[in-house]
């Protein structure tokens, strides 16, 4: 029993860790295209945040199918690489509209201020624009960690012998077994969700995921 | 010899032009305003000089050399912006001191200058408060060290005191000037606020939808203005688009319908064949109707059509045969609505303009 317990946590802290692995990809993704959407104003610029936030529109179960079949299908990349593309392509959207937010409150001739007493472009965007936005950066990715740990739909087509995320088999397990252990379990992830949505709404409060 | 030169400037957003043919040139350890109405082009402007706007035509000179290209963060020009844009994240000492290390200034060094700068302002003692702990004018103070301390070759000002209060305008522009002064700092300042633009300056280029209707000293500006929107944003509020004007030796007679005036001839006047005639409110005389019968020269009938209490003045609406005039007049005789009365243009207070 207790080496089960062991196993259990050592295997959430690997989770984890792949989690943040996925989310650091995402956020250099993420970051630069939130930037570039709220700083310029270009042509297209909405039909660009139409399609980052069109994963959050399109049904999970009808794009997870989609990755299947063009990264494992057509592409033959192993299953591994279709959970990784599916779940930044998950996480993306809430990254952007979390930071662009956090953007929004973000005063632009600051950069010029910067500029002026002699710092280069990317010089500005890392010591004035980033540690501006560092509580908005760290709500996305507690939101994308949540996103990302809680989803089903996109992430049932990508397991494999040997991968899987926590939820799958949460969803295995119900269906062989019938003891306490995934109501254990239930209540742990609603604990760890309650936590992270704690945080993120002291960060940012919680008005900047019903405002675009 | 001047300092920089903008020549033959243009700029345009989305093919509107914002500023065409622009020039404008400033020597050095002067202050120059720009100074006009919202949207004429001021920041437009100074975001030119400042590098952070390419113009689509036009060379910008700095010291005889070709500026043009040159980016924001090599030109060594300090700004000042209307909302402060102080670093949010930074205490005021790192604020002041950010331009410092980026010229890799030494630690001892820093922290002289911007002690010493911290001085000049009078902000001494601040230097570990974070900008949310100051108020306006103290922003706005950090704001100018900021820009100061990297002694940077022109200081560009955009409505730096547009948000503070009143009495805190005053007392900043006062001090604006001082340091200014006391560095010998070549200035360019935009405002839209003519009185704090005149105090200051050394020179005021009127604007005008992109273009600098005059540059002046401020008092030449105030006496002389030469075009119609010059006058009218000075304050020249009543205009008389005469029919006839004949320049004579030391005068000039003018005609309106019938109504002739007669004007003293300003050596220092422009050199116009203008015929639009321009007075204040506060210039112009109003008396009681007397029965006389004759009309006296440069005295018009009229019947008072609005009265509004200024305070210290009145303010009444004059209607007259040839058009609307307004008069400021002080509170010891007042007049009724719809009073008759008669309007007189005294000789030494009209410009002509075209
Ligand atoms: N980024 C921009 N895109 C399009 N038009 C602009 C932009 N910035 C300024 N303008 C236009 O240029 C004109 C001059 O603006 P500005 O120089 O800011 O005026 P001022 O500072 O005198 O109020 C205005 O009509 C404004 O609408
Ligand atoms: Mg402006």
């Amino acid at each position: 029993m207790r080496c089960k317990v062991i196993s259990t946590v050592f295997n959430l802290v690997l989770i984890s860790l792949k989690k943040f692995s996925i989310i650091s990809w995402a956020l250099l993704l993420g970051v630069p295209a939130a930037y570039a959407l709220s700083r310029f104003d270009f042509k297209g610029e909405s039909v660009i945040n139409a399609f980052f936030v069109s994963p959050i529109l399109i049904p999970g179960i009808v794009l997870g199918f989609a990755f299947l079949r063009f990264i494992v299908g057509t592409y033959q990349l192993p299953i591994y690489a279709a959970l990784f593309v599916g779940h930044t392509v998950i996480m993306l959207p809430f990254i952007i509209r979390v930071i662009s937010s956090s953007l929004s409150n973000f005063d632009f001739s600051i950069e010029v201020a910067a500029e002026s007493l002699g710092a280069s472009k990317l010089g500005t965007f890392f010591t004035v624009v980033l540690p501006n936005i560092r509580s908005g950066i760290l709500a996305a990715v507690m939101i994308a960690f949540l996103e990302s740990f809680n989803n089903v739909d996109i992430s049932v087509y990508m397991t494999g012998p040997g991968v899987s995320t926590f939820p799958i088999q949460m969803l295995t397990y119900v269906e062989n077994y019938f003891d306490p252990t995934i109501s254990a379990i239930s209540v742990l992830l609603m604990f760890i969700t309650a936590f992270f949505m704690f945080i993120v709404e002291r960060l940012m409060g919680l008005s900047y995921f019903t405002k675009r | 010899m001047a300092l920089f030169t903008l020549q033959d400037i243009s700029v345009a957003y989305n093919k509107q032009n914002i500023l065409k043919d622009f020039n404008l040139e400033i020597e050095k350890g002067k202050l120059v305003s720009l100074l006009g109405p919202s949207g004429c082009g001021k920041t437009t402007t100074l975001r030119l000089i400042a590098g952070v706007l390419q113009a689509n035509e036009g060379k910008f000179l700095f010291k005889e050399k070709d500026y043009t290209k040159v980016p924001v963060n090599k030109r060594n020009f300090g700004f000042v912006f209307q909302n402060y844009a102080l670093f949010p994240h930074l205490s005021i000492f790192d604020n002041i001191a950010f331009g410092l290390r980026l010229r890799k200034n030494a630690k001892s060094e820093i922290e002289k200058k911007v002690m010493n700068v911290l001085e000049i302002v009078n902000l001494k003692g601040f230097e570990k408060r974070y900008p949310q702990e100051l108020s306006g004018g103290q922003k706005q103070r950090v704001a100018i060290a900021r820009a100061l301390v990297i002694e940077p070759d022109i200081l560009l000002f955009d409505e730096p005191l547009s948000n503070l209060d009143a009495n805190l305008r005053v007392n900043m522009r006062v001090e604006i000037r001082r340091i200014q002064q006391e560095l010998g700092i070549t200035t360019v300042y935009v405002s839209h606020d003519q009185e704090e633009c005149f105090s200051i300056s050394d020179q005021v280029a009127i604007m005008n939808k992109g273009i600098i209707e005059q540059l002046s000293d401020p008092a030449t500006i105030y006496k002389y203005p030469e075009t119609k929107f010059v006058a009218d944003f000075i304050g020249f509020k009543n205009f008389i688009d005469f029919d006839k004007r004949k320049d004579h030796d030391g005068k000039i007679e003018l005609n309106k319908s019938g109504y002739s005036f007669v004007l003293h001839k300003d050596p220092q006047m422009s050199n116009s064949t203008g015929k639009i005639g321009g007075i204040r409110p506060d210039d112009l005389l109003i008396r009681e109707k007397d029965n006389k019968g004759a009309v006296q020269e440069n005295s018009l009938p009229g019947r008072v059509k609005v009265s509004t209490y200024l305070g210290r003045s009145y303010q009444y609406v004059v209607e007259t045969p040839i058009g609307d005039f307004t008069v400021n007049k002080e509170m010891a005789e007042s007049y009724r609505t719809g009073q008759e009365i008669i309007l007189e243009i005294p000789r030494n207070q009209m410009v002509l303009v075209d």
